[in-house]
């Protein structure tokens, strides 16, 4: 029982830094916020280069200086037929 | 793109798509090709043209895995159209729009502009699952 808790507290912590990848939902719901002009969110959806996804970051977690966020990638618009 | 831009380039995309990409020539043309995966897990290859004079001019970027890319009622995206961000599309391919040209410039790179396809393809697969147009989840 004891060693079950110790396994517990460890994987809590060994994986507090954990990075959730983003469901498709939630990349939807981060441009729908960006499109109301909110472009400071709760929480940011980072590139994860190691998995090629997105994850979900809170505004609290420190992000590696080189981090993009989908905020950064889609703030400044996307063309389409009419605007080429 | 001359060599110092191309070694720019690489050492970007080792960084963020390590293994998942390489610079090609297709009929004599000076091509990116790109595996990209959605937040599902499906996987979609891009073939990212780079005109002669890249990086002033923007590339213009294909996606070309799954073919034929359908819409949420299984018919062939339009072409060069608003409501999909669409520009040429056949039976091969499916040209992705991007940056606005009035916000390109030889500063932006071919990470971003992947970066840029990725969100249109979350878009896409939001419009598999909902049936909005992907112009109601990209604002331009």
């Amino acid at each position: 029982m004891l060693g079950l808790l110790i396994l517990i507290i460890y994987y809590a912590f060994m994986n507090k830094d954990t990075f959730i990848p983003a469901t498709n939902n939630e990349v939807l719901k981060s441009l729908d916020q960006l499109n109301k002009g909110n472009r400071n969110p709760s929480r940011q959806l980072v590139f994860d280069p190691s998995t090629g996804e997105f994850v979900v970051a809170k505004q609290s977690d420190v992000l590696p200086a080189d981090a993009t966020t989908i905020n950064s990638i889609a703030q400044d618009g996307f063309a389409n037929a009419r605007s080429l | 793109m001359n060599d110092t831009r191309k070694e720019y380039e690489t050492a970007i995309l080792e960084r963020y798509f390590p293994k998942r990409y390489v610079f090609a020539s297709i009929k004599n043309q000076s091509v990116l090709q790109v595996g990209i995966k959605s937040q599902s897990a499906k996987v979609y290859q891009l073939c990212v043209v780079l005109p002669g004079d890249y990086p002033n001019a923007m590339p213009s970027v294909y996606i070309v895995f799954p073919k034929a890319l359908k819409d949420c009622n299984g018919k062939s995206i339009k072409a060069f159209s608003h409501e999909f961000h669409t520009l040429e599309c056949n039976k091969e391919k499916v040209e992705v729009c991007h940056f606005l040209p009035s916000n390109w410039n030889p500063q932006k790179s071919l990470y971003l502009v992947i970066m840029k396809v990725k969100i249109w393809i979350e878009s896409y697969e939001g419009h598999l699952s909902t049936g909005k147009p992907i112009s109601a989840f990209l604002k331009t």
